[in-house]
């Protein structure tokens, strides 16, 4: 968590399970929708964000934190004294080792990202479950994701035939 | 304190792990010819990736993709439609027509216009049947084939003609598209227009004839 500097504007974030965030509004601001909320003068001091539990919020404030100084506008950039590459780079393995997490988790940060529209987080969370569809049959892609076949053997045919092309 | 509430998600309407909200942005990151294969995973999968706000998101988030062609093809098991190419010749899309049938056997699809992200086509010897496609959706509408009323009333049943061509464009107005068709009667040229959108279309009516001759598509 970022230290807590004197004259930051300050929001709270309550998820559904009764936790509360206290974070920069700079930093709730990563959130598209919640940048719209606090622009159109709809946010109160404390946002209830519904369906996202604690336990998905704080890894997405953890990255609304680690990713504000370079995205943000908020003048609170250091990046006067190191090199952006350098920062870029250091960003870079830091999302690598963010991302370690179980598939359950992944897909609820995709859904989270989607959500609060954090373009970043949703890019680099979406990206193992795109190449996963990707390389694979799509056998493999419905057991990957326990999607239920409801095609007629005789509908998937018609489905797979005008489509034969793509399968190349 | 009081406190502000976003708007409850919507209620996830597909089967499967990843919840319905995820799963459209990871589709939404896949590139169309891709998408055509998972069209057949489930039928969910395939509605969602035909959903006109979809294919728009998709399209504005690839919008980059350099200028594409519209072909026709057509085979000798009288399988025909339509490919997209890239600029390098690779196929992206290929639409098979299963609807509209030539009166003679060995006919073939040619593509007489794309305008506003649509194709219009016709046969080349059947020339009278004029249809748009819209590539992104698969969606088609038949142009109707007969001549507008006051022009039927002129010809008195003479029927030595020929389609030449079909131009359009969209009235952003009322969200409607008009067509300008062209057909060779014996030596001259006559005009009509139509009125259509996508689910309907009225009559042809009869416009104005071209002053000068308008150029007619090559034939192969």
């Amino acid at each position: 968590m970022a230290t807590r500097e004197a004259g930051k504007k300050m929001i709270m974030l309550k998820s559904p399970d009764g936790m509360e965030f206290e974070v920069e509004e700079a930093v709730a601001m990563e959130s598209q929708t919640i940048r719209k909320m606090i622009e159109d003068d709809c946010a109160d001091t404390a946002i209830l964000i519904p369906n996202i539990n604690s336990k998905i919020l704080s890894r997405v404030i953890e990255y609304c934190n680690k990713h504000v100084p370079t995205t943000g506008a908020t003048g609170a950039a250091a990046s006067d004294t190191v090199a952006p590459a350098a920062l870029a780079e250091d960003l870079k393995i830091w999302d690598a080792e963010f991302i370690k997490v179980n598939r359950a988790t992944r897909f609820n940060l995709i859904q989270a990202a989607s959500y609060l529209n954090i373009k970043g987080l949703l890019d680099l969370t979406s990206q193992t479950t795109i190449d996963t569809i990707s390389d694979n049959s799509l056998e493999e892609i419905r057991s990957f994701l326990s999607t239920k076949n409801d095609y007629l053997p005789e509908e998937e045919q018609t489905i797979r035939r005008e489509n034969q092309w793509a399968f190349q | 304190m009081s406190s502000s509430e976003l708007r409850p998600l919507p209620a996830a309407s597909f089967s499967g792990d990843l919840p319905a909200d995820a799963l459209y942005e990871v589709l939404l990151r896949i590139p169309a010819k891709e998408l055509c294969r998972l069209r057949a995973v489930c039928p969910a999968w395939r509605a969602l990736t035909s959903n006109p706000f979809f294919v728009a998101a998709h399209k504005s988030r690839h919008h980059k993709a350099p200028p594409l062609l519209a072909v026709a093809y057509g085979d000798d098991g009288n399988h025909n439609g339509v490919e997209i190419l890239d600029l390098s010749g690779n196929v992206v899309k290929r639409i098979p027509n299963t609807k509209y049938k030539s009166d003679l056997m060995f006919d073939s699809i040619r593509v007489v216009r794309t305008r506003l992200d649509l194709i219009c086509l016709s046969w080349v010897v059947c020339s009278r049947a004029f249809w748009v496609l819209n590539p992104a959706t698969g969606a088609t509408i038949a142009l109707p084939l007969g001549f507008s009323e006051e022009l039927e009333h002129e010809l008195e049943g003479k029927r030595l003609c020929h389609f030449e061509s079909c131009a359009f464009g969209h009235v952003s107005s009322t969200r409607e598209y008009k067509a300008l068709r062209v057909s060779s009667i014996d030596d001259r040229q006559v005009s009509e227009v139509i009125t259509f959108d996508d689910t309907n279309h009225g009559c042809w009516r009869r416009k104005q004839d071209p002053l000068r001759p308008v150029s007619v598509p090559v034939v192969r």
